[in-house]
């Protein structure tokens, strides 16, 4: 009976051994995921901080003596606190950082926000007014050699039409070397794919139609290779 | 044979056996966390070979609204290989042909805000062009 109980014990423990080291390995792993969990909490909270430095532009809508109200480019309303003792405000024109003041802020101006920001509230160490440039791309579906325009269909299905002005740059892409090389409006051609810059006033006469301050093209050749 | 030794190895027995279950559980549990979630190729590689065929476009650096004080930035990104890709902002255009998958570009910044299109013409004709946007803001001295 002895004999068979310590052969028991001895079976019993010969078995639990290898179950105790995928135990102890386990914790082991356990605690490398702790680690881990630690260290993406960390990363998360210092992203978090960082995030607090980016800033913030939109068109101003409404203007306090406490806050200015604007909308940025995807309709999403903020409110930019000022604090008249701190805030800082610029002009930035021709590659100029200039100084100005609150009063010259008016409405429909296009503004840039620095400072923390929390539920759509920034509460701005610095306000910079700057012009608003869109940039965009699209497939020609016409070129008006008469009034100088082009009409462009973006792959949203937007249509913009383009004032093509003396000063506007206009490169057309080699299609073998890939440079960029100066073009006319005579050598582009609906089907070609286009990309712009534009300045947006707020004045536009119509909806989606801009002075192009330059535009490239891929010519349709290209995608025929 | 006296009754408690049959109890006995009866037990014993059935102790073993439990005890097998839970080790050979455990064991292919671990198995499985050391191999991890890839381990059966035969199972992922019809899906990574098309991942590996439509490499979406994926801008790794700047974030989008980022503040910087110098008059450049570096663009970091992934996308399909042998693609041409074409940078525009208000100031530079750039056009150049994405040899290897990875791209990395310094770009030219204009003070305030730069707005970035980042688009991507995939060499097979058949698939439809990506895009993405970045504003950086070239503020601090």
């Amino acid at each position: 009976m002895k004999k068979i109980l310590l052969l028991l014990i001895i079976l019993v423990f010969v078995f639990q051994t290898p179950f105790s080291y995928a135990q102890v390995s386990s914790s082991s792993s356990d605690l490398k995921d702790i680690q881990q969990f630690k260290d993406k909490l960390a990363s998360q909270v210092a992203q978090l901080a960082k995030k607090n430095d980016l800033a913030t532009a939109g068109v101003v809508t409404s203007i306090s003596s406490t806050a200015l109200k604007i909308q940025t480019r995807d309709d999403t309303a903020y409110q930019i606190k000022i604090d008249k003792d701190l805030t800082k405000y610029y002009l930035i024109q021709n590659n100029q950082q200039l100084d100005m003041s609150f009063s010259d802020i008016k409405k429909g101006a296009y503004i840039i926000a620095t400072g923390p920001i929390a539920s759509q509230t920034v509460n701005a160490n610095d306000i910079y007014q700057d012009e608003q440039i869109i940039v965009g791309s699209g497939k020609i579906t016409e070129v008006n050699l008469t009034d100088y325009y082009i009409k462009i269909l973006t792959s949203e299905k937007d249509t913009f039409t383009l004032d093509i002005k003396t000063n506007t740059k206009k490169n057309m892409i080699d299609i073998k070397t890939l440079e960029l090389q100066p073009t006319t409006l005579s050598k582009v051609k609906e089907g070609d794919t286009l990309h712009f810059a534009a300045g947006k006033t707020g004045k536009e006469q119509e909806k989606n139609r801009y002075s192009a301050l330059k535009i490239l093209i891929i010519p349709q050749e290209y995608f025929q290779k | 044979m006296k009754k408690e030794i049959v109890v006995a190895i009866v037990f014993g027995v059935v102790l073993g056996l439990i005890v097998a279950v839970i080790m050979i559980i455990k064991l292919r549990q671990l198995e499985g966390k050391k191999n991890g979630p890839f381990s059966n190729e035969a199972q992922i590689s019809p899906e990574v070979k098309n991942t590996a065929q439509i490499q979406q476009l994926v801008i790794t650096q700047p974030s989008d609204g980022t503040i910087v004080g110098q008059n450049s930035v570096t663009i970091k990104g992934k996308a399909s290989k042998n693609s041409l890709i074409v940078v525009e902002s208000a100031i530079k255009d750039q056009a150049f042909k994405n040899d290897k998958g990875d791209f990395s570009i310094d770009f030219p910044l204009a003070r305030g805000e730069n707005v970035i299109d980042i688009a991507v013409y995939p060499q097979n004709s058949q698939l439809s062009s990506q895009k993405k946007t970045v504003k950086v803001y070239w503020l601090k001295e």
